[in-house]
């Protein structure tokens, strides 16, 4: 038998205390992983939302129940459609101060044909627009043409393939990149082609629509400031220049989801810290208990001619192996459980949540694992120096 | 027995739990209109696979020679394997992410799938051993 597989031999004769302890630091670990993974993702996701709207000022119809609208689209992916009059755009031209505007009709399909569900379908004008081609993953030659659209990241449409809305088959002609945000399972075509599905849902018997087309109204006109130009005096401008349309700041819209991520974060790291710190106390105490168990063993393996440090490395590699292993399965296991759920997750909290890269997630787990190490070679260094102190005649003689 | 087949319980509960669960609590699409959709027949393949494995790991805890006990746990790890591929690469689900079958059905499939094929190699593995050690002694 060799010295180095004492420790195993060790661990396999008790597998109760090792897989207890293997399931203390899988729990501190998917605490520490699965907690940091949930605040980057909201973080990233909150940064993904600002930075795809790409605007500082958005014009709505006037009503507190728009801006809802607008934030369930956003955060949720819930279909909305609202109207105001196009003459709101001519308006805001007039107005100085604004660097670039562009509008957007807002259309909500019948169930697609594949799926039951509905799709927000936005009209945008491709001659003023900063907010969707910016995003555009997969670009395509030339300009929109009739019937084709851009789709979001969520939608399973592959570039080429095409998607029946209202029974037009329209060509998917690029895809946007993932924002995490609801905006991801949004269609986008040009007027010409909304006009277009409105005629067709009107054939369809759904004639409402045809008595709003992008011709006579908008959904939201979306606002870039001049470099310099203070962004809530022209929001107050804004507001007091147009009758029946109300201008709001983008980054008050995203105010409420911060106050949530604020919160959530802070939630997180408070349990997580009660976690490591139960989950310390446990390891400790588990440490500590199999010192008294073993004294009679150390005792023996020292009167044999076992150094002290070859005692010590055995207990200190004891407790690598089982942190470790436990450790890893945490990060595996959580890593995937995030990954997967990630969309579940954002879906029940109406929070825009986007996963870390690949590379940081890996640094994470990386650092977890070796915090979970040093935790538990820590809790063993105790067990370590009473193991290596005993009194081997007294142990020997008198049993304890 | 109990000790010897722990790894077989595991394996058959996780399994169980695949096959319940498929058309349970992490089923697909519902119904609608009458219609199925392209989910549902992905939730067919998994559920029916489920109970394939299930019944191997049945089958695992029951028989007693160690070969033939490794060779039901190789099962068990190359049919959860291919488990994780059904929902969306075998075979397509639904148009939008933000769909059930992507947010509940493909995930809980994808991790129980994981975490069964997982429990199953390190059960081949030792099964592999505990066949060759007992070979060697005769």
């Amino acid at each position: 038998m060799k010295i180095n597989s004492l420790p195993f031999i060790n661990l396999r004769r008790k597998p109760i205390r090792t897989s207890a302890l293997i399931v203390i630091a899988l729990v501190m670990s998917a605490a520490a992983f699965g907690g940091q993974i949930l605040i980057k993702s909201l973080q990233r996701g909150l940064d993904s939302l600002e930075q795809r709207l790409g605007a500082d000022i958005i014009v709505l119809p006037e009503g507190a129940e728009k801006k809802v609208d607008l934030q369930n689209l956003l955060l949720q992916g819930t279909p909305g459609y609202f109207y105001m009059d196009k003459s709101v755009t001519d308006k805001l031209t007039g107005i100085n101060g604004i660097e670039k505007l562009s509008a957007q009709y807002f259309l909500v399909s019948a169930n697609a044909e594949c799926c039951t569900v509905q799709v927000q379908i936005i009209g945008f004008d491709e001659e003023s627009d900063f907010t969707v081609k910016p995003w555009l993953k997969e670009v395509y030659d030339g300009r929109l043409q009739k019937n084709e659209i851009i789709v979001g990241a969520g939608l399973s449409t592959r570039v080429g393939h095409t998607l029946s809305l209202y029974g037009v088959e329209c060509r998917a002609v690029g895809k946007l990149e993932k924002t995490g945000t609801g905006l991801d399972t949004a269609v986008y075509a040009t007027n010409e082609t909304v006009k277009g599905l409105i005629n067709a849902s009107a054939k369809q018997g759904i004639a409402v629509l045809s008595k709003q087309s992008p011709e006579n109204v908008v959904s939201s006109v979306y606002i870039k400031a001049d470099k310099g130009a203070d962004i809530d005096e022209l929001t107050s401008k804004i507001n007091r220049a147009l009758d029946g349309a109300q201008a709001v700041r983008t980054r008050s819209m995203m105010t409420d989801t911060a106050k949530r991520l604020n919160v959530l974060s802070k939630s997180i790291t408070a349990l997580t810290a009660a976690v490591w710190v139960l989950a310390a106390v446990i390891m400790l105490t588990a440490f500590y208990n199999s010192a008294n168990e073993r004294k009679r063993e150390f005792a023996v393996l020292r009167t044999i001619g076992f150094s002290r440090n070859s005692l010590s490395r055995i207990v200190l590699l004891e407790s690598v192996i089982t942190a470790g292993a436990g450790a890893l399965a945490g990060v595996i296991l959580t890593g995937l459980l995030c990954f997967e759920f990630i969309s579940a997750i954002g879906k029940k909290t109406a929070m825009p949540l986007l996963m870390p890269s690949a590379g940081v997630t890996i640094v994470y787990g990386a650092a977890v694992i070796g915090i979970v190490l040093l935790a538990g070679a820590a809790a063993s260094a105790l067990s370590a120096y009473r193991l290596t102190h005993i009194d081997t005649g007294k142990i020997l003689r008198e049993g304890c | 027995m109990m000790k010897k087949n722990i790894l077989g319980i595991a394996e058959f509960i996780i399994a169980a739990l695949l096959t319940v669960g498929s058309v349970t609590f992490f089923k697909a699409c519902g119904e609608h209109e009458g219609k199925f959709m392209a989910c549902h027949w992905a939730q067919n393949a998994v559920t029916l696979i489920g109970i394939v494995i299930t019944l191997l790991a049945l089958l695992r805890i029951i028989l007693k020679n160690s070969g033939i006990k490794a060779g039901l746990a190789i099962g068990v790890f190359l049919t959860s394997v291919s488990v994780i591929f059904i929902p969306n690469n075998v075979i397509s689900l639904c148009m939008m992410d933000s769909m059930r079958c992507h947010t509940t059905f493909k995930p809980a499939v994808i991790v129980i799938a994981s975490v069964l094929g997982a429990l199953a190699v390190v059960d081949s593995i030792l099964g592999i051993i505990k066949t060759g050690k007992s070979n060697e002694d005769k």
